[in-house]
């Protein structure tokens, strides 16, 4: 039988199982006739254990529902508006490629040598069995993960470094000297007498955590608390006859290096230490990745503190120069909003320069400065479709190859920054480097390159096509297209501020844990991570969120997780505080209370946004 | 990176009751992982001793004993462990299960 007749009847199979119309054993008979006995069990088993989702739609159309669910409608109308002008979307691509690829997860795949591939297979030709092939490949993910990760924090490092070494004298400075003198001090620094040094010996201090080749990282020591330092020195801690197993990494690079070396062919063949090396580089990824960067950049950038803003698609406003910002790593996306700011402030300019947020550079933004967050990863797309965007500057992860692609239709520049991150030179691409570890950056340069990102934005609102233009974003916004209220800007410290305004005798955290021995806080959840083409867009994180604060869980919420729950206002400061349990509504009136937010008709959210 | 944020936080409540992360009411979730960069994240929370759910298995299922390494017993050496659940209703009651089974643990 052809593959794809293949792949329809059991589309079509499935389905019918799904729906109910035939049972386990039909099914299986009529998988056995087309050889798929194997993969049809185990299909089963994971759509009965509610492990895998089964098919969701055909191509043809984008779910926007699912049961009580619906996508927000500033989402939903743009998704519309992309199919009326067959401009293809991430979702299009998932559903197709899905058709071919559901198997794909139920197989132990190996790519790595040229004995293969070896797939669905039990041993590849090497020998090594699924358990090896697939914990070697999610170990290969976790490398690849961290790396992004020491990454960042490289590019933040250099920077913080050169503003403390003095070959970086303007375009930069340490906005927050506090968090500086903390971090100096945690990293167990000692001697400096001025912030330039601290940022100096804290940025090389950074750099010699991503190398060092020996001992732990000054992050790992200043960050992580001394019992899981123990356990992690030996998970075998405390029981009798056994070898210690030390996850403890060295440096951040070397970590990676080995990582990668354990995971070439015929290194290692036992899945569980290719997976306490994940865990190994789990380490690498938090303490010389996520807590350095996330430290430096409040350093140079400022600690975030409550900040309010607006999100969804529909920021994007026709009567203005819209500049989107998109990606990771702050450092030139700071530098354009300060440019943006100046163009703004010249009374001449009468048409003004809206910036808004992408993804975790947005976050950033949206943290610090209040710029208005767009939208998440699944969004990106549908920014260029609203016709009004005159320029999406990117500069690493997340950012989808199809901008380029989408951005024909319109007159959408798509400019890329960093030397990693280029999108193939066709016309709507340009390239305006901003490489953040080149050591002949100079101020003059950092300036010249947000300058012509911004002049490139605003020279090119002349060549927008009025025809093309989204109408529904035509201001004035019908009350459903309106963008979302928001509040920001959860750091650790706004958090503890936020707590120390109600004045406990036994102080913030005392009251933190007070409330939550009493049950009005059931407990804390962490939601984080990206948004999928996987299911109906928005659907798990908002419902999971909802489901959450109802049961009176405080949730912290960061990444494209954080954008699409405030598309669904549940980030708004709301002073109702709708659909949270009434125990953990009386904790954050009472927060709200003596923070002076009640009287401004404001509440907290019970979910807190923390950032990138 | 500002995931970061939530260890201080929880690390500071640890302290203050001297109790370890794992024993903690606590928990996270990815629902919609897709990139890389959350695999790290999801073991540096096990790692942390935290119970995290995500919404997709990560491409091991083929491994029996990977997934159960990876969903069950790691638990015993870290504390923390992954459950795969893409259905956000029970995924929520999985995770007030775990949060209920905590402050009993801990007497509150």
């Amino acid at each position: 039988m052809e593959e794809k007749d293949q792949q329809d009847l059991w589309e079509e199979l499935l389905a019918k199982f799904k729906s109910g119309k035939i049972n386990r054993r039909e099914l299986l008979r009529a998988a056995s006739a087309v050889g798929m006995t194997a993969a049809a069990l185990k299909l089963i088993s994971l759509i009965e254990t509610g492990r895998l989702s089964g098919p969701i739609a055909s191509a043809a159309s984008i779910p926007t529902k699912r049961g009580a669910y619906t996508v927000d409608p500033v989402t939903a109308a743009l998704i519309k508006q992309a199919q009326k002008l067959k401009i293809e979307l991430v979702w299009d691509r998932y559903l197709l490629k899905e058709r071919n690829s559901r198997l794909e997860p139920t197989y132990a795949t190996c790519i790595n040598c040229q004995q293969g591939p070896c797939r669905k297979v039990n041993h590849g030709t090497c020998g090594m069995d699924a358990d090896g092939i697939v914990s070697r490949n999610l170990l290969r993910e976790t490398a690849a993960g961290t790396a992004a990760h020491l990454g960042h924090a490289r590019r933040v490092a250099t920077i913080l470094k050169r503003v403390g070494d003095g070959s970086l004298t303007s375009a930069y400075s340490i906005k927050d000297e506090a968090k500086l003198n903390l971090i100096y001090d945690g990293l167990g620094l000692s001697g400096a007498t001025t912030p330039k040094q601290m940022a100096r010996e804290v940025g090389e201090a950074t750099l010699g955590d991503l190398t060092r080749l020996e001992g732990t990282p000054s992050w790992l020591t200043y960050k992580a608390n001394q019992e899981r330092q123990n356990r992690w020195a030996d998970l075998n801690q405390g029981k009798q006859n056994t070898t210690p197993i030390n996850i403890l990494p060295v440096g951040g690079a070397p970590e990676v290096q080995e990582g990668m070396h354990m995971a070439t062919m015929g290194v290692n063949g036992d899945y569980v230490n290719f997976i306490l090396r994940c865990a190994r580089l789990g380490l690498v990824d938090a303490y010389c990745g996520m807590h350095a960067a996330s430290g430096m950049q409040d350093a140079l950038f400022g600690t975030p503190s409550l900040i309010s803003a607006k999100s969804n698609l529909s920021v994007i406003d026709p009567d203005q120069i819209n500049l989107a910002i998109h990606g990771h790593v702050p450092l030139l996306a700071e530098k354009i909003v300060e440019k943006a700011n100046e163009y703004n402030d010249d009374p001449s300019h009468t048409t003004k320069i809206n910036v808004v947020g992408f993804c975790c550079t947005g976050n950033e933004l949206l943290m610090r400065h209040g710029v208005d967050i767009a939208g998440d990863y699944l969004q990106q797309e549908l920014a260029i479709v609203t016709g009004a965007l005159e320029a999406m500057v990117v500069d690493v992860q997340c950012v989808m190859p199809s901008l380029a692609d989408v951005a024909k239709s319109f007159h959408t520049k798509i400019i890329t920054t960093d030397p990693i991150g280029k999108q193939e030179a066709e016309s709507p691409v340009q390239h305006i480097e901003f490489n953040p570890l080149d050591p002949n950056l100079t101020d003059a340069g950092i300036e010249s390159v947000a300058k012509q990102i911004v002049d490139t934005a605003v020279a090119n609102r002349a060549n927008r096509d009025a025809s093309k233009v989204f109408g529904d974003l035509k201001r004035p916004l019908r009350s459903e297209m309106e963008p979302s209220d928001l509040v920001a800007g959860f750091s650790t410290e706004q958090i503890v501020g936020a707590l120390d305004a109600v004045n406990y005798s036994k102080g913030p955290i005392g009251l933190l844990v007070d409330k939550v021995k009493s049950g009005e806080i059931r407990g804390i959840a962490a939601v984080v991570g990206c948004v999928t083409p996987r299911d109906v867009y928005g659907y798990r994180t908002v419902e999971i969120v909802k489901g959450l604060i109802q049961n009176n869980v405080l949730v912290a919420i960061t990444g494209c997780t954080a954008i699409v729950a405030a598309h669904h206002g549940l980030l708004k400061p709301d002073p109702t505080y709708p659909g949270i349990g009434s125990k953990l509504k009386g904790v954050l009136k009472a927060i709200a209370d003596a923070n002076g937010l009640t009287a401004q008709n404001l509440g907290v959210p019970a979910c807190l946004h923390m950032g990138s | 990176m500002d995931n970061s944020r939530v260890e201080e936080v929880l690390n500071a409540v640890a302290g203050y009751l001297n109790v370890r992360i794992d024993q903690l009411p606590v928990a996270a979730s990815a629902p919609e992982y897709i990139a890389e960069k959350a695999v790290p994240i999801a073991f540096w929370a096990v790692d942390l001793g935290v119970f995290v759910h995500v919404g997709d298995q990560p491409n091991v299922i083929a491994g029996p004993d990977t997934t159960k390494l990876l969903t069950s017993d790691v638990e015993s050496l870290l504390g923390g462990k992954l459950y795969v659940d893409p259905n956000p209703a029970t995924a929520v009651q999985k995770m007030l299960a775990v949060i209920d089974a905590k402050r009993s643990a801990l007497g509150i």
